[in-house]
């Protein structure tokens, strides 16, 4: 019930990362449009890049349990299956330990934001903690994604980043 | 506590972790954390979401994501096959035939990708089954075409020079610039070896297919201009200097787009495919560039790469010797680590050391390109091999061996780099006076 529900949030989180992904070539297209009519969009390059982070904060959990993120398994790969697991879960606790961190300062970055009133510099001046806010949500479910994949392995399942893991192109 | 003893106790904690399969990204992260909670009285926690804020939302990394979905939706079109049958006609008459067309349609579709994985994936899908049904040998093959995918990060636009560009802050647009002739160079350089391979080898080369009437071959060719225009699209528009990288990318996936719509390949489901592949990769990519940005910061404030690059300067290494020494660096982290995470890596380290030495950055990040992907070609870890492995079903070896003729032509191409630094510089020198 609950893994449906974590399911549903991670795989929709990733679709909004896609969409941002979109949003930027809206705006880069936009912007050469608007140069050829002489005018320009305010603020659209700022925006681009807070499209830009949108997408790759927000798509951290997705693509994790995608197994699209690289990492090391010459040397473990070699271990025996038991000692695999062991190690598994020992570097997703610390992997988890870390993001925590990680999480836990994004959130204090976008409070901060909101709390000095901290605005754009670009031509339009909105408030920073709105495009920060993706940091701060995206890191947050990411930390999620790994603790559910630890659970996984504790309870002797497969972990997601393996049984997702996509043919390299098929 | 010493810089160098602190250097030491970073680089074990690093290793480590790495050889352990904690994922690059978090590695990266954490080594830069706890190093500076460590090592530094700067506020670690402040300065992580800052610096990694500041770096992610950078709008030189926006032309990122848009290369690599132009290079999704490119995978899904029948663009690779169109380019086989409009190549054909005219590569028949060059001694070897058809076994050169890996080497020009991985050049061309290298100029409208910016990664090599998908260049090799694309090009290969069509003409390793094309290839060996006409009775071309297996083994050069698979050999020209793990070569060749090399000229996907080469030739411009190219993945892994943004994120040179980003990591060692040197202009992206005068990159792309420098990888055209070191590619050209590399493209005539396989090719020749191809045509004396086959001059030697005559047995395994099939006879020549009828030849085509003049009208069908037009018709043939007329195939190619798709990608013709889009190259010209992507490419001309930096060298003119009308866009920036990011610019020319949102014209290439418009571009791409419109090719899609109009061979019918563009569906609901092919462009959500295509957004979610690259929404994976780029994300994937971008918590690297994020993690790397943070620890090279952390690096700035333990003086590591002040101190490394001052004992580098005392031991009075030549340019040569100091190249040679990285190339062999490069090569042994190329056994465990791709080539984003290479660049990442020693970017922090190794930029103080080039500008100290009085090395072109621009120069340096086209040699590091072609060493980097001369290590993704031999084995243990080689994402081009990989590919190649999963879609041949051979062995890891059999494709290493396959490619190693491939890959003494990438040292030869090194070292004319070396010896003849124009076949980079020359040209960015040129446009922009």
């Amino acid at each position: 019930m609950f893994g449906k529900f974590l399911d549903r949030l991670f795989t929709w989180s990733g679709y909004l990362a896609g969409v941002f992904l979109v949003t930027i070539a809206i705006l880069v297209v936009a912007q050469i449009v608007a140069r050829w009519f002489n005018t320009q969009i305010p603020s659209a390059d700022e925006f681009a890049g807070y499209s830009l982070a949108a997408s790759s904060f927000l798509g951290l959990a997705y693509s994790f349990r995608s197994g699209s993120h690289i990492r090391v398994t010459l040397l473990t790969d070699r271990l025996s299956s038991k000692i695999q697991r062991v190690m598994l879960i020992v570097i997703l606790t610390f992997a988890i330990a870390m993001i925590a961190i990680w999480a836990f300062n994004s959130v204090a970055l976008v409070h901060e934001s909101w709390k000095y009133n901290e605005v754009s510099t670009g031509i339009l001046k909105y408030p920073l903690w709105i495009p920060q806010l993706s940091m701060g949500i995206g890191v947050t479910l990411f930390c999620l994604a790994v603790i559910e994949d630890l659970v996984n392995v504790i309870r002797g399942k497969e972990p997601n980043f393996e049984k997702n893991k996509e043919q390299v192109m098929d | 506590m010493d810089v160098s003893t602190i250097g030491l106790i970073v680089a074990v904690i690093m290793l480590v972790l790495l050889a352990s399969g904690v994922w690059v990204a978090v590695t990266l992260m954490s080594v830069g954390l706890i190093s500076m909670l460590l090592f530094s009285h700067a506020p670690a926690m402040t300065i992580q979401s800052t610096v990694i804020w500041g770096q992610s939302s950078s709008w030189a990394l926006t032309a990122l994501p848009l290369f690599i979905w132009m290079g999704e939706i490119l995978y899904r079109t029948r663009l690779a096959k169109d380019m086989f049958e409009g190549l054909s006609p005219w590569l028949a008459g060059f001694p070897g035939r058809l076994i050169h067309i890996n080497v020009v349609s991985c050049g061309i579709f290298a100029a409208v990708s910016g990664s090599s994985a998908a260049t090799t994936a694309t090009i290969g899908r069509i003409t390793i089954p094309e290839l060996i049904k006409r009775g071309y040998d297996e083994k050069t093959t698979i050999g020209s075409l793990a070569g060749s995918s090399t000229l996907g990060f080469l030739i411009p636009p190219s993945i892994i020079m943004i994120v040179y560009g980003v990591a060692a802050d040197v202009s992206i647009t005068r990159l792309f610039i420098a990888g055209v002739l070191p590619g050209l160079m590399l493209m005539v350089l396989f090719m020749g070896y191809l045509a004396a391979w086959s001059m030697f080898n005559p047995s395994k080369v099939p006879a020549r297919e009828p030849k085509i009437p003049f009208l069908q071959r037009i018709r043939e060719t007329a195939k190619l201009f798709p990608i013709v225009l889009l190259m010209i699209a992507v490419i001309g528009s930096i060298y003119a200097g009308i866009a920036t990288a990011t610019e020319a990318a949102a014209v290439g996936v418009v571009g791409a787009l419109l090719i899609a719509f109009f061979t019918g390949s563009l569906n609901k489901k092919s462009f959500i495919d295509s957004v979610l592949g690259a929404t994976r990769t780029s994300v994937m990519v971008s918590f690297i560039l994020a993690g790397a940005a943070f620890l090279s910061t952390a690096m700035g404030f333990t003086g590591i790469p002040r101190e490394l690059s001052s004992w580098v300067g005392t031991l009075g290494l030549g340019k040569f010797e100091l190249l040679l020494a990285l190339t062999v660096l490069f090569i042994i982290m190329g056994c465990f680590l791709d080539g984003i995470s290479i660049v990442v890596l020693t970017a922090a380290v190794i930029m103080p050391i080039i500008n100290q030495a009085g090395i072109d950055p621009i120069w340096f990040g086209i040699f590091m390109v072609v060493v980097i992907e001369m290590s993704q070609i031999t084995p243990p870890v080689g994402i081009n091999l990989f590919i190649l492995q999963s879609m041949t079903g051979k062995n890891l070896w059999y494709v290493a061996k396959a490619a190693f003729p491939f890959f003494l032509l990438l040292v030869i191409a090194t070292v004319l780099l070396i010896l003849f630094p124009e076949i980079a510089t020359w040209l960015p020198d040129t446009i922009r006076n």
